[in-house]
C-alpha cells in the first residue's frame, strides 16, 4: 500500500502517441509474453499478469475494429505526413487525421477546426485525396457484419 | 488519444524475483502496479514504454525485497476535449447513451448532448434521432463517433477492511464481482457529445 504513494508524475503530457504507435508495442508486448498464441504446449512459458494481458487484449482488438490501424504501417504513415506537410495543419489535428482517417467531408470538418475558414474547396478535396490514397477505405463487408450480430442479440 | 507520462517511482522487487534480470524483473513489477489502472488526474493507464532512468537498489532493514528508484515512461489513455472518438454503443438508457471502447468504457454521453430531436424509445430501447423526417437509430453495438466534452476524475475510497483470511468482507460477494463498475462510480469517465455533424453512427456519413 505504501509503495502506491510513491508514484510522482514528472511530467503529464511528455509526448503524443499514435494509435499504430501503441498498437505496435502492445504487439510486442503480447509476443513477449507468449500471449499471442493459445496452445497449451507452451504453456508454461506464459507470463502471468492479468490486468496486463487484458488491457492489451482489448486495446489491439479495438485496434483491429475501429480505425485505420489494421493497414498503417511506417512507410505510408511518414509519406502521408510528407503530403500533408504543404498544409497548416495543427500537430493536433494531423495526428487524428492518422488516427481516425476521415474518408468523407463531414468527418474531416469534425477532425480539423474551422476547416471551412482556414481551407478553401480545393485544399479540402487534395487532403480528403491524399487521406484515401495512403489509407483506402476498408470494403463494406464489415458493415454487414456488424449488422448480423446486431440480429443475433435481437 | 493516448499520451506517453513520464513517472518516478520506487518500486519493491520481491526477493523471489532476482533470479530474473534486473531490468525485466522490475519492468514486471511497474506493469503489475500501472497496467489496466486509472491513475488520479492522469487517466488510463495502458502499459508502459520504456524505462528512463533505475537507479541502484536499496535494503530496508527487516525487509528482503530490494527497493529500485525509476523514471518510467507509460501509455496513458487520456483523450483531451473535444478529441473526435470512436467506440460502440453499449447501452441505451432514458437518460442517454453509454459508450465502449473495449479497453476503456465508462465514456458517457447524456441526452441532452446528442442531436436536436432524439427521442428515446421504451419499445426499441433505443435512441431514435429524427432527422429531416428520417428516423435514424442509435442501436446498440453500432459504431459511434462522439466529441469529448468533460473529463471526470473521482477520488475513489479504498475497500472495506480484510478478514483474517485477507478476503473483504461484504455481504454479497459475487454481487459485488459481478456489477464492480455499475455500483461504484469509476474513478475517471469521460463526458461526450453527439450534436455537430460527422457524429453519431459511423454508417451515417461514411
Amino acid at each position: 500500500m505504501a509503495a502506491l504513494c510513491s508514484t510522482w508524475v514528472e511530467i503529464e503530457r511528455e509526448k503524443l502517441l499514435s494509435n499504430f504507435e501503441v498498437n505496435q508495442h502492445l504487439i510486442e508486448i503480447q509476443s513477449k509474453n507468449q500471449w499471442l498464441n493459445n496452445n497449451n504446449t507452451n504453456k508454461k512459458k506464459r507470463a502471468f499478469n492479468p490486468n496486463l494481458e487484458e488491457v492489451t487484449k482489448q486495446t489491439t482488438f479495438y485496434f483491429e475494429n475501429i480505425g485505420p490501424v489494421p493497414q498503417q504501417n511506417i512507410e505510408n504513415i511518414t509519406q502521408m505526413m510528407k503530403d500533408l506537410s504543404k498544409f497548416k495543419l495543427e500537430k493536433i489535428e494531423k495526428l487524428q487525421i492518422i488516427n481516425s482517417a476521415p474518408q468523407s467531408l463531414v468527418t474531416l470538418y469534425a477532425v480539423i477546426e474551422e476547416c471551412d475558414q482556414r481551407f478553401n474547396e480545393q485544399e479540402i478535396e487534395e487532403i480528403l485525396q491524399i487521406i484515401q490514397t495512403h489509407f483506402p477505405q476498408q470494403a463494406e463487408d464489415e458493415e454487414e457484419g456488424e449488422g448480423e450480430d446486431q440480429v443475433m442479440e435481437e | 488519444m493516448f499520451i506517453l507520462s513520464r513517472l518516478s517511482d520506487l518500486i519493491r522487487i520481491p526477493p523471489d524475483q532476482f533470479n530474473k534480470e534486473p531490468k525485466k524483473a522490475l519492468l514486471n513489477e511497474l506493469h503489475k502496479k500501472y497496467s489496466n489502472k486509472i491513475i488520479q488526474n492522469l487517466g488510463f493507464v495502458v502499459s508502459v514504454w520504456d524505462l528512463i532512468k533505475i537507479d541502484d537498489g536499496l535494503l530496508k532493514p527487516g525487509d528482503g525485497g530490494s527497493y529500485i528508484k525509476c523514471i518510467v515512461r507509460v501509455i496513458v489513455f487520456r483523450p483531451f476535449v473535444g478529441e473526435i472518438l470512436t467506440g460502440w454503443i453499449d447501452k441505451c438508457t432514458p437518460d442517454g447513451l453509454k459508450i465502449k471502447m473495449a479497453f476503456f468504457d465508462d465514456i458517457f454521453i447524456p441526452k441532452a448532448a446528442l442531436f436536436e430531436g432524439c427521442e428515446f424509445s421504451l419499445n426499441d430501447n433505443a435512441w431514435i434521432w429524427n432527422a429531416d423526417g428520417a428516423q435514424l437509430y442509435l442501436d446498440v453495438n453500432e459504431k459511434i463517433r462522439f466529441r469529448v466534452e468533460q473529463e471526470i476524475f473521482r477520488n475513489v475510497k479504498p475497500k472495506g477492511p480484510t478478514s483474517i483470511d485477507g478476503t473483504v468482507i461484504t455481504n454479497d460477494d459475487d454481487e459485488d464481482n459481478d456489477n464492480e463498475n455499475a455500483e461504484k462510480p469509476s474513478s475517471y469517465a469521460i463526458l461526450g457529445s453527439c450534436q455537430a455533424d460527422g457524429m453519431g453512427l459511423v454508417s451515417w456519413w461514411d
